[in-house]
C-alpha cells in the first residue's frame, strides 16, 4: 500500500469533476427526452461525483492504494473511457448504470481497494456499450 | 597618507565586495517585501476554498445539500495547514529583508509541532519536508545571528525548499481552489438552468431575473478565477525571482540585482493588485 502524491489525488478530483460534468450535460441535452425521475437521477449522481472530486481535494494525503501507479492507470483509462461513453450514449438507463457505477468507483478509491471496483466498474460499461 | 589610505581602502573594499558588503542589496530588499506583502493576500482566498464549496451547496437539490456540506468541512479541515505554509513563507521574505537591510533574522517559532500542524493540509510528504527544510533553515539564521553578509549562504540553502513551497501554495490556488469555484458554477448553472427549463415558459418575467441571477454569479466566480490566476503568478515570481538570487548568489552587483528583480517586483505588484480587486 502506498501513499498518493498531492498531484496523483488531484488527477482523481479532476477525472471525478469531468465526469459531472459529463452527467450534467447529458441530463440538459436531453431535457425534453428524459421523465421527472431519470432527470432526477441524473442530477443526484452529478452531484455525488461533484462531491467525490472535492473530497479527493481535501483528503490527497490521507488516500492509499496497493499497486499505486498500476492502480492509478488504471482508474483513469477506467474513467475516461465512461466520460466517452456518457458522450456518445443515447439511451438513459445505461448512462445512469455508467454514473452510477463511477461513484461506486469512487467511494472504493476511497477505501483504498480499488481493484475489484474497477473490475466492476469495467464490466458495467462493457455491457452499457455493447 | 592619501595613498596609504588608498592601499587599505581597495582591498578592504574588494575583500567587502566578496561578501556582499558594496553592492546595493535595495533590490533584494524590496523584493523580498513586495512578495512577502503580495503573498499575504493568501488567506481570503484560502478561506474561500470551502467557501466556494458552501455556496455550491446551496444550490444543491435538498437530498444532496448536507451530503455537499460534509464535503466542505472536509476542504475546511485543509486551511489551517496552507495557512500555515504561507506564514513560514511569509518569516522566510520578512528574514530576507532584514538580512538585505543590515538588519538581523529573529525567528522564536516552535518547529516541533510543523509537521502535525501541516498533516491535513493536502501538501504531500515531499512537500511537508520543503515547509519544514524553510522553518528550519529560518531557525538556524536566526539562531546563528546571521547577517548581511549570509544572505547569500541563506538563499543558497533555501532555494530547493523555496522552489517547492511556492509551487505547493501555486497549484492548491490555481489548480484546486479553481476546480472548487468551477464546481460552483456547475452547481449554479444546474439550479439555474433547471429552472428555466421548468419554468421559462409559463413565467416569461421570472426566466428574465434567473438569467440575471445567473449570469451575476458566473460573473463573480470568473473574477475569482482571475485572482486565483494571479496568486499563482505572484508564486511563480517568488519562485523565479528567488532563483535568480541563487544563480548569482556569488556575483552580484548592484546593476544585476537591478536588472534581474526590478521586473518581478513590478508584476508582483501588478498581481497582488489584481488579487486584491477579487477579495
Amino acid at each position: 500500500m502506498s501513499k498518493l502524491t498531492a498531484d496523483q489525488a488531484r488527477d482523481l478530483a479532476n477525472q471525478f469533476h469531468d465526469l459531472s460534468v459529463a452527467v450534467g450535460n447529458y441530463r440538459f441535452d436531453n431535457w425534453d427526452a428524459l421523465t421527472s425521475a431519470k432527470r432526477d437521477r441524473l442530477e443526484d449522481l452529478q452531484w455525488t461525483l461533484m462531491n467525490y472530486s472535492s473530497d479527493f481535494t481535501s483528503q490527497a494525503i490521507s488516500l492509499t492504494l496497493s499497486d499505486l501507479a498500476e492502480t492509478l492507470d488504471h482508474i483513469q483509462r477506467t474513467t475516461k473511457k465512461a466520460k466517452q461513453v456518457i458522450q456518445t450514449i443515447k439511451t438513459v438507463d445505461k448512462v445512469i448504470r455508467i454514473a452510477a457505477a463511477a461513484t461506486v468507483l469512487a467511494a472504493a478509491i476511497m477505501t483504498g481497494n480499488a481493484e475489484a471496483a474497477i473490475k466492476a466498474a469495467e464490466d458495467t460499461y462493457e455491457q452499457a456499450t455493447n | 597618507m592619501r595613498s596609504a589610505l588608498k592601499y587599505i581602502a581597495v582591498p578592504l573594499c574588494v575583500f567587502t565586495a566578496l561578501l556582499g558588503g558594496c553592492v546595493d542589496l535595495g533590490e533584494v530588499r524590496e523584493f523580498a517585501g513586495v512578495s512577502k506583502s503580495a503573498s499575504s493576500l493568501l488567506p481570503a482566498l484560502v478561506a474561500d476554498i470551502h467557501a466556494t464549496c458552501e455556496r455550491r451547496a446551496a444550490y444543491a437539490p435538498i437530498g444532496k445539500q448536507a451530503e455537499t456540506l460534509e464535503t466542505c468541512k472536509k476542504l475546511a479541515a485543509s486551511e489551517p495547514g496552507i495557512l500555515k505554509t504561507q506564514e513560514v513563507l511569509l518569516d522566510y521574505m520578512a528574514a530576507l529583508k532584514s538580512l538585505a537591510g543590515h538588519q538581523q533574522v529573529s525567528y522564536g517559532k516552535k518547529l516541533e509541532s510543523l509537521p502535525d500542524d501541516l498533516s491535513e493540509s493536502g501538501l504531500d510528504t515531499k512537500q511537508v519536508s520543503a515547509v519544514t527544510g524553510l522553518a528550519k533553515k529560518l531557525a538556524d539564521a536566526a539562531l546563528n545571528g546571521y547577517r548581511r553578509k549570509e544572505l547569500s549562504n541563506l538563499i543558497g540553502s533555501a532555494n530547493d525548499d523555496l522552489q517547492v513551497v511556492t509551487g505547493a501554495l501555486g497549484t492548491i490556488i490555481v489548480t484546486d481552489y479553481k476546480r472548487e469555484l468551477s464546481q460552483e458554477r456547475e452547481g449554479a448553472q444546474e439550479y439555474f438552468r433547471s429552472a428555466l427549463k421548468t419554468y421559462e415558459l409559463s413565467e416569461p418575467l421570472a426566466a428574465i431575473a434567473v438569467r440575471r441571477d445567473l449570469q451575476s454569479d458566473e460573473a463573480t466566480i470568473a473574477t475569482k478565477e482571475q485572482a486565483a490566476d494571479a496568486y499563482g503568478k505572484i508564486m511563480k515570481d517568488i519562485a523565479v525571482g528567488h532563483q535568480k538570487l541563487y544563480d548569482s548568489r556569488n556575483k552580484w552587483t548592484t546593476e544585476s540585482l537591478l536588472k534581474d528583480v526590478a521586473p518581478i517586483i513590478e508584476d508582483l505588484d501588478d498581481s497582488a493588485q489584481k488579487v486584491k480587486e477579487a477579495f
